[in-house]
């Protein structure tokens, strides 16, 4: 008789846990890993301890580096960024990240600059719904429509896309512009940010509404530069991404 | 079509267009063409003119002859990264001893055309349909180095320059890295370029604060949520 076969008989006479070891055991299919089986399912388990609101805690790391390189968005991309700073609140309760998403780009060919905008910001895959405010996630929603508010006021996220001075809002929505620095624990004038496309997002911790681990975020980018040639024209010319060429040695 | 059959003897050199343009001989900077090859005598070739103030005061390519080696290159259609090689035995005798614009000039990045021609045997150009002199390569001199050797019996010196040569392929990955989420490196490429853009001052730039905060938060934990 296979093993499959053996096994097939087993499930057919499975009644309980107990049962299903013994007739492992009976077969000879293996003493050890029978035991194994038996020392696992048979486990009694110890029941968790109600976790206290007021004591518990995520613990949070980060992985960023002086190695990573700032990519740079042409045409429309969706991307998660590069974090490059975080922060609790003085009561532990928010966690705030920085995540560096794009380089500035330059002017196109013709002198015209190029702008970036945010267009849609996904949590966990789901589209982010923003208050009045332009910064306070309400919902997020799935591609059915279906609509989950249960994270309204817990997650903040803070649009830039041209060094800390420049706060934009994702499509669609608008508020009053603050530069990063004012609202950043423990930034001053000096993080600048210059010529970076970057989101600050401030998460809320709450056990109440599930919100005990950090969620995923993608920025859904936009850049009116779109052309090939534009493209290459700015790979080339960039003193601080590109090539770094004259502009009289490249042939527009 | 006129072609290399058409020709019982023919003869071909390298010849070099070494373009500086930061040369200095130490005081003074200025841009400046040196001009050599490895064929036995000095060619001018149609169109090709020196800048005005260079060392080299001759439109057309010196004979270093046997002086002169450059390794071999890739040869095919697509674009791929090449560099080359180039050795310059620049023996006692003569002015090659003066090396001192090695030391004052920007040698690193400093330009390399290499052109290929070919003669018959009266030792002019052959009109050829692919045109001659034809391109062989071109690029930028990425290192170099320069070892001077003394022979105690004879009283012989002998200094030989060798220029690491990289294509414009390899010469532009390398430079087109990206900027790292780094202070060092973000410092390093904003001193001086702030110039150029409006409404920005120096040295505030350079003291971007940006990217301070990378380091120490590396692998730190976060007790987010955690009561007082």
């Amino acid at each position: 008789m296979s093993f499959f076969e053996n096994l097939s008989k087993i499930a057919e006479g499975i009644t309980n846990a107990s049962n299903f070891v013994e007739g492992l055991k009976n077969v000879s299919i293996g003493e050890n890993i029978a035991n194994k089986v038996a020392g696992s399912v048979l486990k009694t388990q110890t029941p968790k301890e109600p976790v206290d609101p007021e004591t518990s805690s995520t613990t949070v790391t980060l992985d960023p580096s002086v190695e990573n390189v700032v990519p740079i968005c042409y045409g429309t991309g969706i991307t998660k960024g590069i974090v490059v700073d975080a922060a609790l609140d003085a009561d532990n309760q928010s966690i705030w990240i920085s995540f560096v998403l794009s380089e500035k780009t330059g002017n196109k060919i013709d002198g015209t600059p190029s702008e970036i905008t945010f267009n849609r910001i996904f949590i966990d895959g789901y589209e982010a719904q923003f208050d009045t405010d332009g910064v306070t996630v309400v919902s997020k929603r799935d591609t059915a429509g279906t609509v989950d508010s249960s994270i309204n006021g817990l997650i903040k996220v803070y649009c830039y896309n041209n060094g800390s001075d420049n706060q934009t809002f994702p499509f669609g929505s608008f508020g009053t512009a603050t530069p990063a620095y004012n609202i950043f624990p423990g930034w001053n004038s000096g993080f600048k940010y210059y010529n970076f496309v970057f989101a600050v997002v401030k998460v809320t911790y709450s056990q109440e509404k599930d919100l005990t681990y950090l969620p995923d975020f993608a920025f859904e980018l936009v850049n009116t530069m779109t052309d090939p040639g534009d493209v290459l024209y700015d790979y080339l010319s960039s003193k601080i991404y590109g090539a770094g060429i004259a502009d009289a040695e490249i042939n527009k | 079509m006129t072609t290399f059959a058409d020709y019982t003897n023919i003869s071909t050199g390298l010849f070099v267009d070494w373009y500086i343009e930061n040369y200095s001989e130490g005081s003074g900077v200025y841009a400046n063409n040196f001009r050599f090859s490895d064929y036995h005598r000095y060619v001018e070739f149609a169109g090709d003119t020196v800048p005005v103030g260079s060392v080299q005061t001759k439109d057309g390519y010196l004979p270093l002859q046997r002086l002169l080696s450059i390794s071999p290159s890739k040869n095919q259609v697509q674009t791929s990264g090449d560099n080359v090689t180039i050795t310059i035995n620049a023996y006692e005798a003569g002015d090659y001893r003066s090396m001192s614009w090695l030391r004052n000039s920007r040698i690193e990045g400093s330009e390399i055309t290499i052109k290929r021609a070919v003669f018959d045997d009266q030792g002019e150009l052959l009109p050829l349909t692919i045109g001659n002199p034809v391109g062989r390569f071109k690029g930028f001199v990425e290192s170099y180095t320069l070892r001077d050797s003394y022979d105690l019996g004879t009283g012989k010196s002998d200094t030989v320059l060798t220029l690491q040569i990289e294509d414009y392929k390899n010469y532009l990955t390398k430079k087109v890295t990206g900027r790292k989420t780094a202070r060092p490196n973000r410092g390093g490429w904003l001193t001086g370029f702030e110039e150029t853009v409006p409404g920005l001052q120096s040295p505030v730039l350079q003291y971007d604060q940006s990217m301070n905060n990378v380091v120490k938060i590396a692998g730190a934990k976060f007790e987010w949520g955690k009561g007082d």
